[in-house]
């Protein structure tokens, strides 16, 4: 299948997880190799992603964009544009790096697990498992013991919250 | 394919089966260490995730100059296993071999022969030849190469094997030197594209002076060096193999050292790679009765035999700051590694057991440990007095070397 061409630029659609369609330019989607690699290969001119959520999608497209138009100028504009990327709810952001991670946006990737890792560094362990939806496997003992044995790790005010 | 299997996931779980092990290293390892403890709690999987070598190396893969020293060793006591120690905490661990045992006689012994970045080369002896195993201690995937031809020579203690990749090709190089005299050698020489080993008789410009002392090949580029002494105390000069050269008068190049090397009656001389060169670092004795040290690094064109000599004369005794008794200084120092990756540090074994990182540029130790594997209770006594040569390093990366056949 031969992508669709309007005058030079090719146009590619990207279905995210609730049917939604977004088009774009094929070359904004070369910043992730995984769809590079589709598009260079298969030739498609329709990309489903079903388990990225539409909301997640509007994210990466809009970040590919900026992305694109960066220039050594306009790069204090960029930066701000990335801090305000990643200030959203943690279940969202985290949302987001799953997709960047599987749509393989390498520079965008780093900074998301950044931006999560500088999010949970102060959060009790509780609150860690209840943001990555993980049920903890330890015994009580084994925690108790874990515990004692590095103190330091767990002192400090610890933030509870999942946001 | 990957679609395929990517559309078959409900939505809600998809979340989970996408944060893959790689993508939680990502992110945990740019959290401050004292905060991945915390983590650790979580759950069992982020706790074998923390500990680790992949996470506690990843974490410092921003600046690979940072990693630590790494080595292997076979574990005398127990042919199984090699023992992986690291610099900087001294932490070591035993590295279960079991799997290259499979399917081989009852008595079969695996030893470590040679490293190249985080590969290890082994050899195996039947009855029929020599099995060479390639192995990645890290994944614990390997291959073994066809049995090498049994070969005889008199002078069996002063065989070599060498052992590289040739990176853009990814094709394995095993070559096996064995001297027949003061000027001349076999070379039997494995290569993964060709798939056999193929065997040459090379003669030396140069006497080999081949019962004098026993040397490591090095790999560094595409090439493969060693060296050799006039006398048991003064260095001659490198040999350098070229495998991938199709001239036979261009596989071997002899290099000489620079004057101020061949000069000087020496306690030993140690070949090494650093950020790809070639180094050469000299112990002598100093007239005080300790030993210091002076560094060479080959430049890029071997052919031309230039070396700039990065270091010249540092006492040991007092740069490592570990007191040397006077009466053992011949055998208290040796050079076990120059960093992969940091120009400026150089690992030391000092006295039996003390590893220590020397800064070159700034004159500081920058850590200084004694590896529990030293004190191990197997570890007999007539072996600790001669690890350091025995000690081969590794580096350790955050793609491990996949190890395939190619054949």
């Amino acid at each position: 299948m031969a992508s669709s061409t309007t005058g030079e630029k090719k146009i590619l659609t990207l279905k995210g997880g609730d049917n939604e369609e977004f088009i774009l330019e094929e070359s904004l989607v070369l910043q992730s190799e995984l769809l590079k690699n589709m598009v260079k290969e298969e030739r498609v001119s329709s990309i489903p992603l079903p388990s990225i959520k539409s909301k997640t999608l509007v994210k990466i497209i809009e970040y590919l964009k900026k992305h694109a138009e960066l220039t050594p100028s306009n790069k204090e504009e960029f930066k701000n544009f990335e801090k305000e990327f990643v200030n959203v709810v943690l279940e969202e952001l985290l949302d987001i790096t799953v997709a960047v991670n599987y749509l393989k946006i390498n520079g965008l990737l780093e900074f998301c697990c950044q931006a999560v890792a500088d999010r949970i560094k102060d959060k009790s362990v509780e609150a860690v498992r209840k943001i990555f939806r993980i049920e903890s496997d330890f015994t009580p003992e084994e925690e108790s013991e874990f515990r004692k044995e590095t103190p330091e790790a767990f002192e400090g005010d610890l933030d509870d919250t999942t946001n | 394919m990957l679609m395929g299997h990517f559309l078959n996931k409900k939505k809600e779980e998809s979340f989970f089966n996408n944060l893959t092990d790689e993508l939680l290293i990502e992110i945990l390892s740019r959290l401050p260490t004292s905060k991945t403890i915390r983590c650790k709690l979580v759950c069992k999987r982020w706790f074998s995730l923390i500990s680790s070598d992949y996470f506690v190396t990843h974490h410092l893969k921003d600046d690979k100059t940072l990693l630590p020293f790494t080595f292997v060793l076979n574990a005398k006591d127990n042919y199984r296993y090699v023992l992986k120690f690291l610099s900087g905490n001294g932490l070591s661990d035993r590295v279960d071999l079991g799997f290259l045992y499979t399917g081989r006689p009852l008595g079969y012994r695996i030893s470590l022969k040679e490293s190249y970045g985080d590969l290890i080369l082994c050899s195996g002896k039947p009855s029929s030849g020599i099995d060479f195993f390639i192995c990645n201690i890290f994944t614990k995937q390997w291959i073994v190469l066809p049995p090498a031809p049994l070969e005889t020579s008199h002078f069996k203690e002063n065989e070599g094997v060498g052992f590289l990749i040739e990176p853009n090709y990814f094709e394995y190089l095993v070559l096996r030197f064995i001297p027949l005299g003061d000027f001349k050698f076999n070379i039997q020489m494995f290569s993964s594209e060709q798939g056999k080993w193929n065997k040459l008789v090379v003669t030396s410009p140069r006497n080999l002076n081949i019962l004098t002392r026993k040397t490591r090949i090095v790999a560094c580029g595409r090439m493969l060096y060693t060296f050799t002494y006039k006398r048991s105390d003064v260095v001659d000069c490198v040999l350098a193999f070229d495998p991938f050269t199709n001239d036979p008068a261009r596989f071997l190049c002899v290099i000489d050292f620079p004057p101020e090397a061949r000069e000087i009656p020496c306690l030993t001389g140690k070949l090494g790679v650093c950020q790809g060169h070639l180094r050469f670092a000299q112990l002598i004795l100093q007239p005080s009765g300790y030993p210091c040290i002076s560094i060479w690094e080959l430049e890029d064109d071997y052919r031309m035999g230039n070396w700039t000599l990065l270091h010249k004369r540092i006492s040991t005794h007092e740069a490592l700051r570990v007191p040397i008794l006077k009466r053992d200084t011949k055998n208290s120092v040796s050079v076990l590694a120059f960093h992969p990756y940091n120009k400026d540090l150089i690992c030391f074994l000092v006295g039996k057991d003390c590893v220590v990182v020397y800064n070159i540029r700034t004159g500081e130790v920058e850590s200084s440990t004694r590896p529990s594997l030293f004190k191990h209770k197997e570890w007999p006594r007539s072996l600790a007095a001669d690890v350091g040569s025995r000690l081969l390093p590794i580096t350790q990366n955050w793609w491990p070397t996949p190890v395939r056949q190619t054949l």
